[in-house]
């Protein structure tokens, strides 16, 4: 990849403490964001992706606690920033936008004061500079200018959520992380929100983080896709190689998991069993339990995450490479 | 005689307004299909599109406030008598969206089973019973049956407590199903495997089922017919794999082209409004009109009819006039961005 | 179910069943701990507190503690009684007009509105004035058959939100009939909210049966704190700064209702953690 690294997450590993002892919820998580990519974080309830996302901009707070590991941004670590650093960081370098970020908005203030708040609350702007910033915004997502009055719920949820990553894209940072941004919106409003993020990246040159469970989703608009199991990164690869060439069998059953519209009709087998304890994991692969190719290694050895080919890494003792395609 | 017939079945919901101009929402209108015995009709839609009230109307716990729905030739909302309703309540069952609303929290899994058993069968000894619910809980997959009965449904997973409303659905022996979105809360992996068990128990237990779903994917998975809500009417039916492959009316153009699809080869630029639909003032036009690229001017003053092609209906004015089935009057590419064309 | 959330694990709950325990007790063994007859004039009236008179005598010449711990009787049976009595009226009303809604609901809640309106207390003097005689009984019955309104309220608003919840459509689509519903589908999910209810209507039961004491119009011959507070301020205990006389039966009323609303709040904190934060009383 020629282009820099922008974000780079090393071995990190985030804990909850619950009742019964420490949930793991992330465990050594390896990735980077490379600039002006579009990058994939996918996985299923309980994997820890919105974990890492919100370790990102360092917003995890009661019983989550970050245990270890760094996320690199630019070169510096944020989990060393003082407050000031963290200031400058959050939503000037990197902003969010949250699955429930559409219904949290302020329903008392206008659409239009949010939007202002939102940038002079990090930069010192006249009130009416702030004012054309986020008309300029709203106009970016599409939406008239007229909105700046109108109030949150007299807005369609595609509207709100459009507000939303006007606000995210306020200050123009370099990476702006979307957890499950659209999972309670229409398939057509879905639709036409994702094609709007990607234009917006193109123009904009933002990085993307995308956090989703939706697959089929992300293998149509991403550069590369990591896949969560249970807290930790089962695979990364880029999206052209996970579609044809899936090494971990937990990506193989996911893949093979969602009904399509084209094609044969086949029958879908899900994944056997369930997501293990994560205050007691086993030993060994923690996919074991639910794995058709396992072996006795794999009960008593955690996988590695290491190469498997150009860009692609995996965590797995037998990757599918080595079985051949067998099913 | 086909097994459910809806006849121009609409309810309309009276919103809370002033006391003098209370707005009426048209929920449904005009719903008029057949689900034959033993098949699977998929309803799709979007969100208010009147899919969720069309399958309380078909169970019963609302009355339609035109036509009439029919259950093996009885009229639901004429049910007249405790034992018609009785027998219609043990008839026609449904499964709920949300694995965790479902389940009252406050009973274990013996007594949910346990009751919905004795409700029906108050005759059969309590040996019977517990003979019933460990047979039901197998049947649903949860094995061994003693292991989940003391539980509560907060100890379950998703996918279990599911598999209970299932196996709570199933206990009175119903010829009808009507599944409300059942995995839309669940995992992708866990889903898959509830809509497997679906499949299975509709063939062994012979049952006609009505599946509702906003993903339609699927529905293509599940059953054998479709029908595409809009706006509380059903805008197009048919043979799910005909309607998916070639599709007649403008919006189930825009649902197919608008839903991702990990494996297709080109994935077309559309842009399509996000208009939403008008229900309350009743005026007469097509309910898609506002969004529709292919819309003429009949389509601004007019409710369109059903124009039925063999096993395809279609309510859109684009087929007026057509004696025969000339394939589809809309392009698949209507949608495609005006910068491309 | 949620035994071990609600009381094992629930400090505030454990010190108020404590202390309510702590007057059960004390009450049971009444003509055990008192060591004289509460209604014997036999004493030197006025006396300050001394080892014979652990709370000294009042100014007809009874012994006070005897007094307080038989008082105990009467308080803790006109509260609990009249509690359960109210409770019954409003859980029953409260369940049928969340659930049904409609007409039904309507008449019901436009019925306690009107109630409302009128000054409880006010409306059970009137009541009891028109009564041969007053006792415990009476008591009971006048308090508990007009405090049930605002708890009718409560239980009625949770009923609704509980009502919409996917079970008790499922309920209904298995052809349970309504009763079943409503006493056994909803009742135990709002069960906390009952006993938060119960406990307040409880203290509350208490209080008023204080002040119909200390406005002269409960039993005579009643021994109860609130008469003990309403014959001390007769007989001008304050002025002969009698505090003997005066602190011990109101602290018992306010210890043993805040030990009830200890436990009903404590409950109410329980059962909003489950649902998310807040509820709406």
């Amino acid at each position: 990849m020629e282009n820099e690294c922008l974000l780079e997450v090393k071995n990190l590993s985030v804990e909850y403490t619950a009742e019964r002892g420490q949930l793991k919820a992330v465990s050594q998580v390896n990735f980077n964001i490379y600039r002006g990519e579009f990058f994939g974080l996918a996985g299923e309830s309980g994997c820890g992706k919105s974990t890492i996302a919100f370790a990102i901009l360092r917003l995890l707070k009661g019983a989550a606690a970050i245990t270890g590991g760094e996320i690199n941004f630019g070169g510096k670590n944020v989990l060393c920033f003082g407050n000031e650093e963290l200031r400058l960081f959050r939503w000037a370098k990197t902003s969010m936008v949250l699955q429930s970020a559409m219904n949290n908005l302020n329903p008392v203030v206008t659409i239009g004061s949010q939007l202002m708040d939102a940038i002079t609350a990090h930069e010192p702007v006249t009130k009416k500079a702030a004012y054309n910033r986020a008309r300029e915004l709203l106009e970016l997502v599409n939406m008239d200018a007229s909105r700046l009055d109108s109030y949150p719920h007299e807005l369609s949820g595609g509207m709100r959520q459009r507000v939303v990553i006007a606000m995210a894209m306020a200050l123009k940072p370099e990476l702006i992380v979307f957890d499950e941004p659209t999972t309670a919106l229409d398939v057509v409003v879905q639709y036409n929100i994702i094609r709007k993020i990607l234009e917006l990246k193109e123009t904009m040159g933002f990085s993307i983080l995308f956090i989703t469970h939706d697959l089929p989703l992300m293998l149509n608009m991403c550069d590369r896709i990591g896949i969560m199991y249970a807290g930790k990164m089962a695979e990364l690869s880029p999206v052209e190689t996970l579609r044809t060439g899936a090494m971990h069998p937990y990506t193989d059953g996911l893949l093979h998991a969602f009904p399509s519209l084209q094609g044969e009709k086949v029958r879908l087998s899900g994944i056997p069993g369930s997501v293990p304890d994560l205050i007691t994991p086993p030993e060994g692969c923690l996919f074991y339990e639910r794995c058709a190719w396992r072996r006795e290694v794999c009960a008593k050895e955690p996988p590695a995450f290491s190469v498997v080919g150009k860009l692609h890494w995996c965590a797995c003792h037998y990757p599918m490479m080595e079985r051949g395609n067998a099913l | 005689m086909s097994k459910i017939v809806f006849a121009d079945v609409s309810k309309i919901f009276v919103l809370k307004g002033s006391l003098f101009r209370k707005q009426k929402l048209h929920a449904v209108s005009g719903v008029s299909m057949k689900i034959e015995e033993g098949h699977t009709l998929a309803v799709v839609g979007e969100s208010g599109c009147g899919k969720t009230t069309l399958a309380r109307l078909l169970m019963g716990l609302h009355r339609p406030d035109g036509g009439s729905i029919l259950v093996d030739g009885e009229n639901v909302g004429a049910l007249k008598g405790k034992e018609a309703l009785r027998h219609f309540r043990s008839n026609v069952q449904m499964i709920f969206q949300d694995p965790f609303a479902s389940l009252n929290p406050a009973h274990d899994v013996g007594s949910i089973l346990t009751r919905a058993v004795t409700l029906h069968h108050p005759e059969l000894k309590s040996i019977q019973v517990r003979q019933q619910v460990a047979d039901l809980l197998t049947l649903v997959g949860l094995t061994p049956p003693a292991d989940f009965m003391r539980k509560h449904p907060a100890q379950l997973s998703g996918g279990q407590r599911q598999r209970i409303g299932i196996a709570r659905a199933l206990a009175v022996k119903p010829s009808v199903i009507v599944a409300d979105e059942p995995t839309s809360m669940l995992d992708v992996s866990i889903g898959i495997d509830i809509m497997n068990l679906l499949i299975d128990l509709k063939q062994k237990q012979k049952l006609t089922m009505m599946y509702i779903t906003h993903n339609l994917a699927s529905a293509r998975y599940m059953a054998d017919e479709m029908a595409v809500f809009y706006a509380g009417t059903c805008v197009e039916y048919g043979d799910i794999d005909e309607v998916v492959n070639v599709p007649y009316h403008p919006y189930t153009v825009l649902l197919l082209n608008s839903t991702p699809e990990p494996f297709r080869s080109e994935a077309a630029e559309i842009e399509a409004s996000e208009e939403g639909a008008d229900l309350i003032s009743g005026k007469p036009q097509c309910m898609f009109c506002r969004r529709c690229p292919a819309a003429v001017d009949r389509c601004f003053s007019d409710f369109p009819p059903d124009y039925t092609y063999g096993t395809r209906r279609v309510r859109c004015f684009l087929y007026e006039g057509r004696e025969e089935d000339q394939g589809p009057a809309v392009e698949v590419d209507i949608y495609r961005r005006k910068s491309y064309v | 179910m949620g035994l071990d959330k609600y009381i094992l694990k629930n400090v505030k709950a454990k010190i108020g069943i404590g202390v309510i325990l702590f007057f059960v007790l004390v009450a049971i063994f009444a003509p055990l701990i008192a060591p004289y007859d509460p209604r014997a004039i036999a004493f030197i009236p006025w006396q300050n507190p001394s080892f014979k008179h652990l709370l000294g005598v009042n100014s007809y010449g009874q012994d006070i503690f005897s007094q307080v711990v038989y008082g105990t009787r009467v308080t803790m049976m006109v509260g609990i009684f009249a509690g359960l009595l109210t409770s019954l009226i409003g859980v029953v009303v409260g369940l049928v007009a969340g659930y049904k809604g409609g007409m039904t609901g309507e008449v019901l809640m436009r019925v306690v509105d009107v109630l409302l309106v009128i000054p409880g207390l006010a409306l059970m003097i009137v009541v009891a004035s028109y009564l041969k005689s007053m006792n415990i009984a009476n008591t009971v019955l006048i308090i508990g058959a007009l405090s049930w309104l605002w708890m009718a309220r409560s239980i009625r608003s949770q009923t609704m939100t509980e009502s919409r919840r996917d079970y008790v459509d499922a309920a209904r689509a298995l052809g349970m009939k309504d009763i079943e519903i409503m006493f056994r589908e909803i009742l135990p999910n709002i069960f906390p909210v009952v006993t938060a209810n119960m406990v307040m209507v409880i203290t509350q039961s208490m209080l008023t049966e204080a002040s119909m004491s200390f406005l002269g119009i409960g039993d005579p011959m009643l021994v109860s704190w609130g008469k003990m507070l309403s014959v001390a301020f007769d007989n001008s205990a304050i002025i002969y700064g009698a505090w003997w006389w005066l602190v011990p039966p109101g602290l018992c009323i306010a210890v043993l209702g805040y030990s009830f609303m200890l436990i009903g709040n404590s409950f109410l904190d329980v059962y909003a953690n489950d649902r998310g934060g807040t509820v709406k009383l």
